[in-house]
């Protein structure tokens, strides 16, 4: 059975049913990580001492990877593009780099949870510990999740290009949006842990 | 809609975003460098955030192509964050404004 309006726009909505669902998921995701966010001012406005967020925290190693993950949006973008273009070999380069950059920015992640480790600081070590852990950890898990989505598309999905290009291509753009949204909480994780 | 409406893609503005996020976050770093106090520090460290967020959105997400639902949904979503930072904020006055609890019965002449 063929799924209604998976690239033709719904009258009702006037959205396609893919970018329908990826907003209402993204909302979702907007009060999840703005739940966090939020535990973080109530503890940290309501704290009598909080450490030296910089001193704890590498800022080197956060700014690369913020660095990591703006780039990582724009490969995903121009693999969009090359497939407005008509192009899936340049699209299988810019999925591959935005797939490289993923896994580079969870493994700079990986040493900075390591450094930590080490040093003997944990979750349950003090509350902006606990907090650094949950949000950056979650965050993780969504590069992660946007990883293997982003992988089937770059490999066995792209399959989808011979016999339906208009729906691959809409795909790629439904993954995008999740992948930028990836990238937009970052942006705001990185001067909030790291640098104020 | 048909593909050939969008074969015009252009990718110069994602570059330039590119540069701007850049520069934005060189920024970033560069205000905690100044040793502000803690208010303006972190009401220049979250606009700069927030202006790197909106870049994002509007060019790479194309958030200025939506329809009206999806800012809809969008609207719905940031009225209760904004909620949900409100009641914390709120919640939380007496320590932002550095008053203190004081004992209700202590002018009653009352041990409690």
């Amino acid at each position: 059975m063929d799924l209604p309006y998976t690239t033709e726009i719904r009258p009702d909505t006037g959205l396609t049913s893919p970018t329908l669902g990826i907003w209402l998921f993204l909302a979702s995701e907007v009060m999840l990580f703005g739940s966090l966010f939020a535990s973080y001012v109530l503890l940290r406005v309501g704290a009598s001492t909080w450490p030296d967020q910089s001193s704890v925290l590498s800022v080197p190693l956060a700014t690369l990877n913020t660095v990591i993950l703006i780039a990582s949006s724009v490969t995903m973008v121009l693999a969009w593009a090359s497939l407005k273009k008509r192009s899936l070999p340049a699209f299988r380069l810019y999925m591959g780099l935005t797939l490289l950059a993923g896994a580079l920015f969870l493994v700079v992640k990986a040493f900075e949870y390591g450094d930590k480790f080490s040093h003997g600081l944990v979750p349950a070590t003090n509350n902006f510990l606990g907090l650094y852990f949950t949000l950056t950890g979650l965050h993780a898990v969504h590069v992660l999740a946007g990883m293997v989505v982003n992988a089937y598309l770059w490999l066995p999905g792209a399959r989808m290009w011979r016999s339906d290009p208009a729906r691959f291509t809409h795909r790629v753009e439904i993954a995008g949006v999740y992948w930028h949204f990836v990238d937009l909480v970052w942006i705001f994780i990185f001067p909030v842990l790291y640098l104020l | 809609m048909p593909m050939s409406e969008h074969d015009g893609v252009r990718v110069t503005p994602y570059l330039v975003a590119f540069g701007a996020l850049l520069a934005l976050t060189v920024a970033t770093v560069a205000v905690s460098w100044l040793a502000l106090p803690a208010t303006p520090a972190m009401l220049l460290g979250l606009t700069i955030a927030t202006v790197k967020a909106s870049l994002v959105a509007v060019a790479f997400m194309h958030i200025t192509s939506a329809r009206a639902t999806v800012f809809l949904t969008l609207a719905l979503t940031a009225t209760f964050c904004a909620a949900l930072f409100g009641l914390i904020l709120w919640t939380e006055a007496d320590h932002v404004l550095g008053t203190e609890f004081t004992n209700p019965f202590e002018s009653q002449g009352g041990t409690q």
